[in-house]
């Protein structure tokens, strides 16, 4: 796949983005590679990566949302050279594309991890247990399969059962929130 | 399930991984916004004269290797700024109140106040047991203080909100320009002291609304503003508990402390630290080192020297309170307690007629 071609429109005295600026568009792309399967650390990387090609190319001098837009590809460019995985990592890159752009584009997924938010306290109990000790929230490091089960009092494969549902319930309640969330 | 609906399930995860993951605070490092911004002057700094790259090229060609400087300029505007030095941990605190620690007799009359982060709720306990007070709907309850006033300032982490609810159950007053915070302080002149865990920072907020002091560039799972005037910071991003004046200075640290929950300053001048992995309370002195401790404890999350000389402890299932020689005196069963204070009254005469309790119920 070629590199997102140069910023042909950018204009070459317009300013440099500053600092907040910077955080959000840095923010919203580390954010957009974890969604497309990076490690936190390597999606530092890239997010370097890609804002020294944005710089090399001036793509920085675009408006806001179209040096995003370039931010982004760009990312996902060096992501998927990264991983050589073939047509069906790009086929799944693609898909995680699509529902950026239905999700995320407008705000860079702060709604949705609002959401997330407000549907994690509306879990019920043991769900929300499961999901918080799986995924390390409030202070803990993330617990494996069988940790959760011990604390749970649940076999395994009853905790795969318990997450699959509660992810499927975390799901719905986000695709439920308020159109006047969705930005 | 066709091959697309495979795929289209597999980023559908991928999306709520990525979320998930962020929730429980998997960040971007702290310092790529930094390093991005230098690379960002760097590029923006006007380019050398014709003449200057003349010069340089041609001490280039007579050098072998000074043209990689030139390749690698923009590289090396992505060397991470360095972190400033650590500041030492002797122990500035001199003019820290020391008082008096001996066990006084206490009042008859308490209550505990228990936060209950996976119910929502906040439940105020008295003496004998009796639930006397109870707040549902407290989205993802982290702390909640007891006031003079008889309202319940509670922190709710998962809406990202800090409230004062009377005890009609009507908010008198509420801050939600936080990202998910732990712990609000009323401080004496009516001022709050919130600990705004993931927007990275400590802030005093005026009843008015407006942010008078704060303190960035740490994730604080706890924080407490005291008799000395300067806050007092469980810092979990750098494993460390702070000890900052008003200017933000570093005037004594504890460092080497992961997953610190809870800290606070106690009378003698000793600091009790609350330590989530460790399962352990521990209690140091000013020069760091352990005085005395709890361990074995079930992920403590809170805990607070009474002022009889015991240490309540919230520990998910259970709130207990244990003895200096480390017997359990007292306990209460939750569904996952992460705070707990307790509040004595003044043993006073009882006065007859229609009056509110300790609690702001109505006799």
């Amino acid at each position: 796949m070629p590199l997102p071609a140069t910023a042909r429109t950018a204009v070459p005295s317009a300013p440099l983005p500053l600092a907040p600026s910077i955080e959000r568009q840095a923010r919203g792309v580390w954010r957009y590679l974890r969604m497309q399967g990076a490690a936190p650390g390597e999606a530092d990387d890239l997010v370097q990566e890609a804002f020294v090609v944005a710089l090399q190319k001036g793509a920085l001098r675009l408006e806001p949302a179209a040096a995003f837009t370039f931010l982004r590809r760009t990312a996902r460019f060096l992501f998927l050279r990264r991983r050589q995985g073939g047509l069906e990592a790009n086929l799944l890159a693609d898909a995680v594309d699509e529902l950026w752009q239905r999700d995320c584009e407008a705000d860079g997924g702060d709604g949705m991890l609002d959401a997330l938010r407000r549907c994690l306290s509306r879990l019920t109990g043991r769900a929300r247990r499961a999901v918080e000790l799986s995924y390390g929230l409030v202070g803990h490091d993330p617990a494996s399969r069988d940790d959760v089960a011990a604390a749970l009092g649940l076999q395994p494969n009853g905790v795969k059962t318990l997450m699959q549902r509660a992810r499927q319930q975390l799901r719905v309640c986000i695709e439920a929130r308020p159109v006047e969330d969705r930005s | 399930m066709n091959p697309d609906q495979r795929l289209r399930q597999r980023a559908l995860d991928l999306q709520l991984d990525a979320l998930l993951g962020e929730a429980a605070g998997v960040l971007p490092a702290p310092d790529l916004t930094e390093r991005l911004r230098a690379a960002v002057l760097a590029h923006a700094r006007p380019a050398p004269s014709r003449h200057l790259l003349l010069a340089a090229a041609l001490l280039a060609l007579a050098v072998v290797g000074t043209l990689s400087w030139w390749r690698n300029a923009e590289r090396a505007a992505f060397v991470p700024v360095q972190d400033p030095p650590p500041a030492s941990q002797d122990p500035v605190a001199k003019d820290a109140p020391v008082q008096d620690p001996t066990p006084k007799p206490l009042p008859k009359r308490w209550v505990t106040v228990i936060t209950d982060y996976s119910d929502n709720h906040v439940q105020v306990v008295d003496q004998d047991g009796k639930v006397v007070r109870e707040l549902g709907e407290i989205y993802g309850a982290w702390d909640a203080e007891l006031l003079p006033n008889g309202n319940l300032l509670v922190t709710e982490f998962s809406v990202s909100r800090v409230r004062e609810i009377n005890p009609n159950g009507n908010t008198v007053w509420d801050f939600e320009n936080l990202k998910n915070p732990y712990v609000a302080q009323r401080l004496p002149d009516g001022n709050t002291l919130i600990a705004d865990t993931f927007g990275g920072r400590v802030i005093e907020v005026s009843p008015e609304g407006e942010i008078v002091w704060e303190y960035l560039g740490t994730r604080p799972f706890d924080a407490e503003r005291l008799p000395n005037g300067n806050t007092l910071i469980a810092d979990v991003i750098d494993d460390r508990v702070i000890e900052v004046d008003k200017d933000g200075k570093t005037v004594w640290q504890l460092r080497g402390v992961p997953s610190v929950h809870d800290a606070d300053r106690l009378p003698n001048g000793n600091t009790l630290v609350t330590l989530r992995h460790a399962h352990a309370v521990r209690e140091y002195d000013k020069d760091g080192k352990i005085v005395w401790e709890l361990t074995g404890l079930s992920s403590p999350s809170d805990a607070d020297r009474l002022p009889n000389g015991n240490t309540l402890v919230a520990e998910n299932t259970v709130v207990r309170e244990f003895s200096p020689d480390k017997k359990v005196v007292w306990k209460w069963n939750a569904t996952w307690a992460v705070e707990a204070n307790r509040y004595y009254f003044a043993d006073a005469p009882e006065k007859k007629g229609d009056k509110k309790d300790d609690v702001g119920r109505k006799k």
